[in-house]
């Protein structure tokens, strides 16, 4: 693995672990700005936990986390026995505001769906007239513009997962992560999901790093695509390398659907 | 007619007589357990919320003491104040006893562990999801915090009514280290018990009712505040 000077994202040595459970194991991984970058695995590979590190929402234990170009300067996270998670640490609030992580299983706030939208950009301090007026325009690109002033809770799976995603097109973040996002999607919906990440890459240069166990999906939205196995990084490629000339035979036989031991 | 009855017709006159006696009980009543539940909510939702989502040793422990706590006797609760006050006490010199203060300091004993335990109970039931979902939409912590609480705000409302309830309605305590001294520390509740004592049951049972009349009024405000708007939490803009 090269560093370019394209990486928006070098992961080097990263390890955490859950009790005597090491979940994550020296990964290193380059997430280049301006692309989609699928990380596949089967369940339990790590790859919520590796997405959450990512987006600032857990600490690792070791390794650094390098976030190049996102806000002015150069921001690295290093990770050590007495580093408080980066969320508790008010110098990193500018950068947690240029990134977005949206929930395998979407998360809601018991209130208007339209408010559950505003939120995020109240925070920044856009003024209400603003937020909403953006917040609506974001729901009618997902497809849920009638459902504004109704309760969050009335959503469907579905229309929830769409609702990530209106935030993500209000907020407009420099980093996109996203857990599963078609879990809850049917065609229609991945498939809108899907055109919208890629508007957001191409239009607005938004970059993504998408987590599935999908390998269907990883070939329709990937520039980048990454396997994680076991808590190791076991190859990471261009798309079609990845898929047509993978180097590692773990990977070849996930890519061709076969059942790993 | 009999004592029930008479003592309806008995609150209506107290009531619409502005009877002094009774409006002073009923004043130091609301006083005395207002300011025990403004400093059992300042003190006991920051514990709530640190109890509710820290992890230490000994954790159990603690909050099988608070759970325990919010049965405690308020007679118990009311002799401990007692001892403390007393003359001879710890904090005797202070001349706090057969004061509002020491009411105060007995209804927060007993308000405190409500508001820790329930509190802790509704914020554990309330979606963890939402302060990470807070959090990655840019909240700093205590932003976050605010998001929660806000999402927990039916849990924590039930916390404040019956704080308030179990307050308002002790007689032991307010007995104990009040003293029902007339126009000083005589509440509806120990009125009541001085008025049954003395055979004037329909005054006892018009005090009871004008309780209840309170305590009814006072969760239907506790309510509406309680319900809110359809907004996520009080955004600061801190940038």
């Amino acid at each position: 693995m090269s560093v370019t000077s394209t990486d928006l994202i070098t992961v080097r040595g990263v390890r955490k672990r859950f009790g005597a459970r090491e979940v994550l194991r020296d990964i290193d991984l380059n997430i280049l700005a301006g692309s989609i970058t699928v990380i596949l695995g089967t369940n339990g590979a790590g790859k919520t936990t590796l997405l959450r590190i990512l987006g600032l929402l857990e600490p690792a234990d070791e390794g650094t986390v390098a976030y190049d170009g996102v806000v002015p300067g150069a921001s690295t996270v290093a990770y050590g026995t007495s580093t408080r998670s980066p969320s508790q640490d008010g110098h990193f609030l500018p950068l947690r505001r240029q990134m977005l992580l949206a929930f395998q299983h979407p998360a809601i706030f018991s209130s208007s769906v339209l408010s559950n939208v505003t939120y995020g950009l109240q925070l920044r301090g856009v003024s209400r007239a603003e937020a909403e007026e953006r917040s609506m325009a974001a729901l009618r690109e997902t497809g849920i513009s009638d459902r504004a002033r109704q309760h969050a809770s009335s959503l469907s799976g579905g229309e929830a997962a769409r609702l990530s995603v209106a935030r993500a097109l209000a907020l407009q973040p420099r980093l996109l992560f996203l857990d599963e996002p078609s879990a809850s999607l049917d065609p229609y919906g991945t498939k809108l999901l899907e055109d919208l990440l890629m508007h957001m890459r191409d239009d607005l240069g938004m970059t993504a790093v998408v987590v599935t166990q999908d390998i269907f999906e990883a070939r329709r939205v990937a520039d980048q695509v990454a396997f994680l196995h076991q808590g190791r990084i076991i190859e990471q490629a261009p798309r079609d390398d990845f898929f047509t000339n993978p180097r590692d035979e773990q990977t070849r036989r996930f890519a061709a659907g076969e059942l790993l031991v | 007619m009999g004592d029930i009855g008479r003592g309806f017709v008995q609150a209506v006159r107290l009531i619409v007589s502005l009877d002094p006696g009774t409006y002073e009980a009923l004043g130091t009543s609301l006083r005395v357990t207002m300011s025990a539940l403004f400093w059992s909510a300042l003190a006991g939702f920051p514990l709530g919320i640190l109890l509710a989502f820290s992890h230490f040793r000994g954790k159990q422990g603690v909050m099988n003491v608070v759970y325990t706590l919010m049965g405690f006797p308020p007679v118990v609760a009311g002799l401990l104040v007692y001892l403390l006050l007393s003359r001879s006490g710890p904090l005797g010199p202070l001349g706090l006893l057969y004061t509002p203060t020491a009411m105060v300091i007995a209804q927060i004993t007993l308000a405190l562990p409500v508001i820790v335990g329930l509190s802790v109970l509704g914020l554990r039931g309330a979606d963890k999801g939402v302060f990470d979902l807070a959090l990655t939409l840019g909240a700093t912590r205590a932003q976050a915090s605010i998001a929660l609480l806000r999402e927990a705000r039916l849990a924590i409302l039930g916390a404040v009514i019956t704080a308030f309830g179990n307050a308002i309605s002790e007689v032991g305590a307010a007995m104990l280290v009040g003293g029902n001294i007339q126009g000083a520390t005589r509440t509806l509740t120990t009125a009541l018990v001085l008025e049954t004592r003395q055979g004037s049951f329909d005054r006892a049972i018009a005090l009871g009712i004008i309780l209840l009349l309170v305590s009814f009024l006072v969760n239907v405000v506790l309510s509406r505040l309680g319900e809110g708007t359809s907004e996520v939490g009080n955004v600061r803009h801190i940038n």
